[in-house]
């Protein structure tokens, strides 16, 4: 139960949502490339190119990234 | 509650202005770019970094969230607030101090002597109020200090004011002598009629009392035992017997008072009088001397004579006149002494004699009266044990 309600409250593992308007990215490494067509992320594991226009982060945090713009294709 | 701020940066690219962000781990949220104007939400430790990247001319403050907006609020209002603060401390203060205290009673000394009780513990104007404790102690200590004149007290706060509400002590020895009584006669008498409220008769109409003698008891007998007693009450009316003697000149003065008031002030000289004010000669007046000034080292004294003026008649009358003046005025001296309900019912003289200048008349009255007086109970008891 202990590690139920760890697992709950600090989630380690890593995330991708990936919707028409929005890419939302839980628990990334870090962010080694952006601009406003590409914008690359490093896991633990991979490294994740997201491809677009006007590719802006509407919300950066330690764990957690929120990108908008025009997605054309990511590679994982 | 997080410190942040939503800020506008101006002639920045947003690309690089992200990159900058991203670089420096500077975390944001609610990024939005409108007409070359970026707006973004960042933590208020950050903003002095991204201000030093756009440069102070580009970068604008557009709302405080968290402590930090408390704290402008504060700096932005502190007048006010400051204000509203001490009103409510104003306002708490006067309310707690005593500006009035009413105690309700109709005995002004008792009153008199409360007032300054209380302001001895500390009850009066312009002090703090007491608090409910310290207010019992207080009822407690009036009451053991007034215990034969206090039955019961109650201080209570209306607003600003003290309401002393008392209950004053029915002494013993009154409620004895109401609880325990006999009606006895005040006169000797013929009962002519007796209205009983409480108590057993004793006697009845037509019987004759002496002075003292119980009429209504207030013992409770049953059988031959006296199993209590309780307060006699009653109107007991009775036929008292009055004689007056009368003397009437065959020539008198009767003399009537007008009203009329005259202040003498004059300086009495050791071998004359010397008037200041005031001089009335007239043999028709009463008068009422006052001195004003007596000193050893004056040769005078100053005194008031308040002289009363009144108007007589000469009268000169024969034997059969005087005789009717003489039962006229023994009627009256004892009327004076009658009440409402009470009355002569005959009268008769019953000497008559006649001398060279006056006449001596000895009237004898039939008089209905009230004939009602009480006696303590215990105080009988104890007479009869002392008896």
């Amino acid at each position: 139960m202990h590690l139920n309600l760890k697992s709950f409250i600090s989630d380690p593992l890593f995330k991708i949502t990936i919707t028409s308007k929005y890419i939302h990215i839980y628990n990334y490494g870090k962010i080694t490339q952006i601009n406003e067509n590409l914008i690359s992320i490093l896991t633990n594991e991979k490294k994740i190119n997201i491809y677009g226009s006007s590719l802006v982060i509407n919300k950066l945090d330690k764990n957690e990234l929120l990108i908008t713009g025009s997605f054309i294709k990511v590679d994982l | 509650m997080k410190n942040q701020l939503n800020i506008k940066v101006t002639n920045v690219k947003p690309i690089d202005f992200v990159k900058f962000l991203v670089e420096k781990e500077i975390y944001y949220t609610n990024y939005k770019y409108i007409n070359n104007e970026i707006f973004i939400k960042i933590d208020y430790k950050n903003y002095k970094k991204i201000r030093k990247f756009c440069g102070k001319k580009n970068i604008k403050i557009i709302n405080f969230h968290g402590l930090i907006k408390l704290k402008k609020d504060f700096y932005k209002e502190y007048i006010f607030l400051l204000s509203f603060i001490f009103s409510i401390l104003l306002i708490y203060f006067l309310s707690n101090i005593t500006f009035n205290i009413k105690i309700i009673t109709g005995n002004k000394k008792l009153s008199d002597k409360l007032y300054m009780e209380l302001e001895e513990y500390g009850i009066k104007k312009y002090s703090f109020v007491k608090s409910y404790d310290e207010i019992n102690k207080i009822k407690e200590k009036i009451l053991n200090n007034n215990s034969d004149s206090l039955e019961w007290i109650e201080i209570t706060k209306e607003g600003t004011k003290y309401i002393i509400n008392i209950t004053e002590r029915v002494k013993n020895a009154e409620k004895g002598i109401i609880n325990s009584r006999n009606l006895v006669s005040s006169k000797d008498a013929l009962i002519l009629k007796i209205i009983s409220r409480n108590g057993m008769p004793v006697k009845s109409v037509n019987d004759y009392v002496k002075k003292g003698e119980i009429i209504i008891s207030g013992n409770i007998v049953r059988g031959e035992e006296i199993v209590g007693t309780t307060y006699a009450d009653a109107d007991v009316y009775g036929e008292v017997w009055y004689t007056s003697v009368v003397d009437v000149p065959f020539y008198y003065k009767e003399y009537t008072p007008t009203g009329k008031e005259i202040n003498h002030y004059y300086l009495d000289f050791p071998s004359f009088k010397l008037t200041l004010l005031g001089y009335y000669k007239n043999n028709n007046v009463i008068s009422e001397k006052e001195i004003l000034i007596d000193k050893p080292y004056l040769f005078f004294k100053l005194i008031k004579e308040k002289k009363r003026v009144y108007e007589y008649k000469e009268y000169k009358v024969n034997e059969e006149e005087a005789l009717k003046e003489a039962i006229k005025r023994a009627t009256k001296s004892i009327e004076v002494l009658l009440k409402d309900d009470e009355y002569i019912i005959d009268k008769k003289v019953l000497k008559n004699t006649v001398f060279s200048s006056k006449i001596s008349v000895e009237v004898f009255f039939r008089v209905y009266e009230n004939i009602v007086d009480y006696e303590n109970i215990e105080n009988t008891l104890e007479n009869n044990i002392e008896g």
